[in-house]
């Protein structure tokens, strides 16, 4: 069981050793000496993790508690490859903020917990990971000490605690249903019957992870806090932790809550349209370019959700999970790349806007190259990785017919709504702006755009073992 | 061989964007060399051209086998033409961009990188990677209008891309549906497994599909794109517009809507002809009121688009060859004519109607070209755009003699607003300066485009001979004749 572990047990290893050695060292050779420790760590992990997945592998390390299994895998990879990324970004971005070793303990301790959430097959446990996770990152998003900093942290605080009750409410109602937190005996205990209870439960499940998903209407913090807080954690927050509580929503409602997908499907349908719509028109007027793309990842969590919706249908349900689970890593690796972009364009300039972007092209030519990458990506361009899971998504609702091929319309008016304001940014950085000087790019930063884009552009020109690989992924969620 | 007309040009693209940090008249040689090369490589596509047979598989990878998706390349005459147009109108369009120095490197990275991605839809035999390469098409039209056009170029641009974007994907949509009932993207096998009564939604299907097509082509009411990004566009971008781009839409209505969707398209046929009819006439009427040289020929250029679908929709056989004649004759004049804008800006000329004038005094050979290419678009015979409009013409008196009557109300239109344009600006006005003489770099694609003009006008047959057997298959799957 412990080698199974290996990669968590580095993990958190890693992270205690920064908390001791906080007392030994100065402030800022600390820091570099935490960054480099941790990235190592994460390196580490994320070596282990890739060697182990594969078909086939399943174990049940403690049996109705956790579960190592082609999913939990899938999620592992995604998570720590972005903070891999984010570490290695932030070995830059760490003396702008004036951030000490503790930033580093902080990623550590998340990435940990969401490790531990992608391997929870009981309620309870799941959802202990995922505050373990979700605490580390308030004070994350609070690290800027000024007053939009302190905003996005209170914000994001508040509505966190406010979700994790809404959560854990559904949580006890699910218990007094079945009497026991493990996913399977809840299905076993509900079976197809929907009474009030279980209705009542899907819904507070789907209201608390909502908020954390920045599903609409409960989307209202992501914005201010992803314009608050540092451009690296933003990266971490809209790329790994949404993609969390998407992991959480996946194992609770397919495994535990089959017999209710018709009511569950019909819920997250109405969120995907409200999602991707009001995402998509608010993300149209943004001038800040932080809050453009947050209102894009809530469009994007849209798109998701499309899939989760075709899951009542009688189409092929592998292909809809797996749509679902290849868009959450795309999305990851893209927006997580586009706010490090923003980061990056930060050394040298000091606004926000997307007006402050003009000629980037000319004054850092490989981090506007790379944003313009990830910004086709996410519009859904081909050949990039975003229109490949996007494509998937469509895919499935197209397949599964009847209403679901509207849904598969919305989605594509919506992208091309969305077209619009990515194309105006790469227009900005590349066709407006006077003479500029070229300006220093950090090192760093630049490195993890560019391992950023070439998985972008690989998954987009290659994309047969990546939707091979979330298929079988998304395929090992329906066997018991 | 198929595949080097993509590699060639993508290879070229980046070898030009390098060129272009080191000087900025390097590109435009790497350009002139791989658009020359890529002629070449085209003109040998277009001998082997099979005259019998719908697409035949030249180039099979496996690329996505878990969805079914191959990298498959085919040709067949009705391909072949169009990668030879493709191919001759890039190369023209880079001659008429000789004298670009702002940023050539990119500027012609993006030129070529376009024509990878032409010569990608015109050749693949696979749906999926069908769309992928009219995709991205899309996105050099849009950095090229936006970098390097007229005043009002954000806007015209942007239109551009989101109008002709929503096209795609609602098209998209349609083959997602055809996908679901054949699990293949494969254009040979749909055409097979395909239509009639057993297919789900097909009504559905077939709009989504069209709706692709009438965006990038376009046909009225879709086209509120099109006058914008053809005056904005630098003038050897809109060559590639009005000359290939909008082919791409005419290749997918034969290839896709009526080469995969034969029994959907029979329905709808009269309303398509009533729409490409409501298109021939709604433009010309707006060209009538143009003051601008360059919209005057969007409009001219629209509307006889209307004129290759109305040929297409007649589902006749002499009309069918009419409309891919059509594909070819109006791609060299309307290039022609763009290329003779470009020329007259070149020279000082403002290109408004009303402040021309007299150009046949100030710049003859220019003037008389500009004679030419007008005549040859408003059907003159004896030159490549009659023989077109007339065979689309018989082959629709055939099956609709109404609508065909009325399409003739529309030659003397055209007539009329391509002789007034001529008496305003190229005769009368003042004797005014000599301007320059015509270059060597200008006068080449000039004397092939007339030369091509002109042989397509006096000897069709060998053209129509060619592309006869694809016509002949086209009509016959719906029964028409």
């Amino acid at each position: 069981m412990l080698a199974e572990l290996l990669p968590e047990i580095l993990l958190i290893g890693a992270a205690l050793l920064l908390v001791l050695l906080q007392g030994f060292c100065g402030r800022d050779a600390c820091a570099k000496l935490s960054g480099y420790i941790s990235l190592a760590a994460c390196g580490g992990a994320l070596l282990l993790v890739s060697l182990h997945s594969g078909a086939g592998v399943e174990r049940v390390l403690i049996p109705e508690i956790i579960k190592l299994d082609a999913f939990s895998l899938f999620f592992k990879l995604l998570f720590l490859t972005l903070s891999f990324l984010v570490i290695l970004g932030s070995l830059d971005a760490v003396k702008r903020y004036r951030m000490g070793g503790e930033y580093y303990t902080m990623l550590l301790f998340t990435t940990f917990g969401m490790l531990i959430a992608s391997m929870a097959v009981d309620l309870a446990v799941l959802y202990i990971a995922v505050e373990l996770a979700t605490i580390s990152t308030f004070a994350l998003a609070a690290f800027r000490k000024d007053r939009q900093g302190a905003e996005a942290g209170v914000k994001y605080f508040v509505i966190g605690a406010l979700s994790s009750a809404l959560v854990l409410f559904g949580i006890s109602l699910l218990y007094g249903i079945a009497g026991s937190t493990s996913l399977t005996a809840i299905a076993e205990a509900l079976g197809s019957s929907s009474g009030p209870v279980a209705s009542l439960a899907v819904v507070f499940l789907i209201a608390g992870f909502g908020y954390k998903i920045a599903a609409v209407p409960f989307h209202m913090w992501a914005p201010d806090t992803y314009q608050g807080a540092p451009s690296t954690v933003t990266a971490f927050l809209a790329g790994a932790t949404k993609k969390m509580a998407f992991l959480a929503l996946m194992r609770i409602f397919i495994v535990a809550l089959p017999g209710l997908v018709e009511s569950w499907a019909m819920l997250f349908a109405v969120l995907a349209v409200l999602t991707m719509t009001v995402g998509n028109l608010v993300a149209l007027v943004q001038s800040n370019i932080k809050r453009m793309l947050a209102y894009s990842s809530v469009a994007q969590a849209g798109y998701v959700l499309v899939a989760f919706a075709v899951l009542s249908s009688k189409a092929d349900l592998t292909l809809a999970a797996g749509a679902a689970l290849l868009h959450m890593f795309v999305h990851a690796i893209m927006k997580g790349g586009a706010f490090l972009a923003v980061a990056a364009a930060g050394s040298a300039i000091a606004g926000r806007d997307i007006s402050d972007f003009a000629g980037l092209g000319r004054r850092m030519p490989v981090t506007a190259f790379t944003l313009s990458i990830f910004l086709l990506s996410l519009a859904g361009i081909p050949f990039f990785a975003g229109f490949v899971s996007k494509f998937l998504i469509l895919m499935a609702s197209v397949s599964a017919g009847g209403a679901y091929i509207a849904l598969g319309v919305l989605l594509v008016i919506n992208s091309v709504i969305s077209l619009y304001y990515y194309a105006k940014v790469i227009r900005v950085m590349y066709f407006e702006g006077g003479e500029v000087h070229r300006a220093e790019e950090p090192v760093m930063l630049v490195a993890a755009l560019v391992v950023s884009a070439i998985i972008v552009l690989y998954v987009g020109i290659f994309p047969e073992s990546a939707i091979q690989l979330a298929k079988s992924s998304a395929a090992s969620l329906f066997t018991p | 061989m198929l595949q080097y007309l993509i590699l060639l040009p993508l290879a070229g693209a980046i070898a030009s964007y390098f060129a272009g940090r080191q000087s900025s008249s390097a590109p435009r040689i790497v350009a002139l060399a791989v658009s020359v090369a890529t002629l070449g490589i085209a003109a040998a596509v277009l001998r082997a051209a099979p005259a019998q047979g719908f697409m035949k598989e030249q180039l099979s990878l496996s690329w996505i086998p878990s969805l079914d998706i191959g990298f498959t390349l085919g040709a067949d005459a009705l391909s072949a033409a169009l990668v030879g147009l493709t191919a001759l109108l890039v190369l023209v369009s880079v001659l008429a961009s000789w004298d670009v120095e702002h940023r050539s490197g990119s500027y012609h990275a993006y030129l070529l990188c376009m024509l990878a991605g032409l010569m990608g839809v015109f050749t693949a035999l696979d749906l999926f990677l069908f769309f992928l390469f009219w995709e991205i098409v899309l996105i050099p039209a849009f950095m090229l209008v936006n970098g390097w056009g007229g005043e009002n170029r954000k806007y015209a641009a942007m239109k551009l891309l989101i109008y002709t974007h929503l096209g795609s994907l609602l098209m998209l949509v349609g083959f997602l549906l055809m996908y679901a009932q054949t699990h293949t993207f494969s254009m040979l096998e749909m055409r097979q497994l395909l239509g009639g009564e057993s297919m789900e939604y097909r009504t559905l299907v077939f709009l989504l599909v069209f709706a692709g097509f009438a965006f990038k082509i376009p046909l009225v009411p879709f086209h509120s794109w099109l006058p914008d990004a053809y005056s904005q566009a630098p003038t050897p971008v809109t060559i590639l517009l009005a000359g290939v781009l909008s082919k791409m839409g005419a290749y997918g209505l034969v290839r896709v809507a009526l080469g995969i969707l034969p029994a959907e398209f029979a329905v709808f046929a009269k309303a398509i002809a009533i729409m490409a009819l409501v298109t021939v006439f709604y433009a010309a009427f707006c060209a009538l009121a143009q003051n601008e040289v360059k919209r005057l020929l969007a409009f001219s250029s629209l509307s006889h688009m209307g004129f290759l679908v109305l040929g297409v929709a007649s589902l006749s056989f002499i009309g069918m060859k009419g409309a891919i004649f059509q594909m070819v004759s109006h791609g060299l004049i309307i290039a022609l004519l763009f290329f003779c804008a470009g020329m007259l800006a070149a020279r000082g000329y403002e290109l408004r109607i009303s402040r021309l004038g007299g150009v046949l005094r100030s710049s003859p050979l220019l003037g008389w070209v500009i004679v030419f290419a007008s005549m040859a678009s408003l059907g003159l015979p004896g030159l490549s755009g009659f023989v077109a409009e007339l065979s689309i013409l018989l082959g629709l008196f055939r099956e609709y003699p109404v609508l065909a009557g009325i399409a003739v109300l529309s030659l003397p239109l055209t007539a009329g607003y391509y002789l007034w344009f001529l008496q305003r600006s190229i005769y009368g006005g003042d004797a005014g300066l000599r301007r320059s003489g015509v270059t060597m770099v200008e006068f080449l694609p000039v004397a092939v485009l007339v030369a091509l003009i002109t042989l397509l006008g006096v000897y069709p047959a060998p053209f129509m001979e060619l592309v006869g057997s694809i016509a002949g298959q086209l009509v016959n799957a719906v029964g028409g004749g």
